[in-house]
């Protein structure tokens, strides 16, 4: 028996607070979960991590007590696939720009015969027997927006079934608008997606980054929304550091 | 971060069986797997296994994601061996080829934390655990020596009567050897029963690599509560034989059962 308490918690309107990972070390993965995340991505996009490392990671996510996301280095059926087949319990695919994009997502994630996923596992063999039946239910698969025009087909992507969430990826967003985070020109599109997924029984959700901006989405609407990053805490651990210190060299 | 807490011990100082499986292929999804099939430890077996540093730290991980416990062996008694395998996130230890109550308390020492011994302060993946780690991992850490040679048996008493040695798993096939009795001769059969009455009388606990389950049960009737059955290894070679033997092959390796 499966269960993703971060699918249960978005369908129940509550926040799901996530972190990002992407330094290649499973261990930290699982030090960022036993801190009290809800979720834990896994970003195989922008991280450095390799085919065993990503399914390592995972594990530790589940050693920490913490539901293991993956973000897909792009929408390609086969990419969905392995990390889910992996033992990843959420998808985040990025870029994602209109319904055709957002179909094949829902297609990749979810088995036959809903969807189009291959049969076979590897890391996921650890949910047990019951896993192939409850996967289409249990998974969360989310997509993308981060461009001008997902945002102007917002409502036709959060429409489409299978698809359970967005997560907003602002900085692309805002390269793509001309306007940077925190413009009004930038907050009026997040707003749009928000609005969108409300229309269409979503979540929506964004990579806020900072304790403000997930307090401030948080309170604009956002339920899957996700915190800093390992690479940021040790950056900026590090920085403090120094920073106190480095008068002393002098 | 709440106070660590070691089930396995838990279970040995209620006097109930510890059922336990052997890893030794280097692979921390099997570990993950066997943990979640629900043994109460896995034995990360860093002596005969092809286990490395990084990849037994994430063994380590990979009980924790299944709910169970990684004990590991280390590959001898040597003092930095054994701390950084507990450096590295376990909550027991099983050290091979402890021959005397000298060296049983060398071990003792080089596993706790000053004042009780001498292990040197740092730890790695036992951050896992929590700010109470320091505090609390001398009490909670199981430490377990293998008596596997005629010497080892005849000072069983001695060994087992050094303070921080929880008890010992018993090496049937060394101690086989040592003596000159096959494993299954009364002869054999009798030493480790007396290790396992020495454990008794010093309060600590029995236990031995105890081998398939109708061998395991027997020691379990002799009082062995500490022990494993089967090994990853095992249990990829039963079933690829089981599969031959459905299509009329025998096994290239011989019989695994």
């Amino acid at each position: 028996m499966i269960s993703n308490p971060v699918k249960q918690r978005l369908q129940d309107g509550k926040v799901s607070l996530g972190v990002t990972c992407g330094l290649g070390a499973p261990f930290i993965a699982e030090v960022l979960a036993r801190a009290g995340f809800d979720w834990v991505l896994i970003d195989n996009q922008h991280g450095m991590w390799d085919r065993q490392s990503s399914a390592l990671a995972f594990m530790g996510v589940r050693a920490g007590g913490s539901i293991p996301i993956a973000r897909a280095p792009e929408n390609d059926y086969y990419a969905i696939g392995r990390l889910l087949d992996e033992g990843a319990l959420g998808l985040i695919v990025p870029l994602v720009e209109n319904r055709e994009e957002a179909e094949r997502v829902a297609f990749a994630a979810r088995y036959p015969p809903i969807g189009g996923r291959s049969d076979g596992v590897s890391g996921a063999g650890v949910y047990g027997p019951s896993y192939r039946r409850e996967a289409n239910d249990q998974l969360l698969v989310a997509i993308q927006l981060e461009s001008e025009t997902a945002i102007a087909n917002a409502d036709e992507i959060m429409s489409v079934e299978g698809i359970d969430a967005c997560w907003l990826g602002p900085s692309d967003l805002a390269n793509s608008l001309g306007h940077a985070r925190n413009t009004p020109e930038h907050d009026s599109a997040v707003n749009e997606m928000i609005a969108a997924c409300k229309r269409h029984g979503k979540a929506a959700g964004i990579m806020g980054g900072s304790i403000e901006q997930v307090e401030k989405w948080v309170t604009a609407g956002c339920t899957f929304i996700s915190a800093a990053s390992d690479k940021i805490y040790i950056g900026n651990g590090a920085a403090t550091e120094f920073n106190a210190l480095a008068s002393l060299r002098d | 971060m709440d106070v660590i807490t070691n089930p396995v011990k838990a279970k040995l100082l209620r006097d109930e069986v510890a059922l336990g499986v052997g890893t030794t292929l280097g692979s921390p999804n099997i570990v993950e797997l066997l943990a979640g099939q629900g043994f109460d430890w896995v034995l990360i077996d860093n002596q005969h296994g092809t286990w490395d540093r990084q990849s037994t730290s994430l063994a380590f991980m990979a009980a924790r994601a299944g709910g169970s416990v990684a004990i590991p062996r280390v590959l001898s008694s040597e003092f930095t061996a054994i701390g950084r395998l507990l450096d590295e996130g376990c909550l027991g230890v099983v050290v091979p080829m402890v021959e005397s109550p000298e060296e049983a308390e060398q071990v003792a020492q080089a596993c706790r934390y000053p004042p009780v011994g001498k292990r040197s302060i740092g730890a790695s993946g036992a951050i896992a655990y929590g700010t109470e780690y320091m505090s609390n991992i001398n009490d909670e850490l199981l430490v377990m020596v293998q008596i596997e040679s005629k010497r080892a048996a005849e000072a069983a008493d001695e060994m087992m009567a050094v303070d921080g040695i929880d008890g010992t798993w018993v090496g049937p096939a060394d101690l086989a050897a040592s003596i000159g009795h096959a494993q299954g001769s009364t002869e054999h059969t009798e030493t480790v029963a007396n290790v396992f009455e020495a454990c008794r009388r010093q309060g600590k606990i029995p236990g031995i690599s105890a081998g398939p389950p109708d061998s395991c049960k027997r020691w379990i009737e002799r009082g062995a509560r500490f022990v494993t059955v089967g090994a990853d290894v095992l249990y990829v070679l039963q079933g690829a034989q089981a599969e031959l033997e459905a299509f009329g092959r025998t096994s290239g390796l011989g019989n695994w059962s």
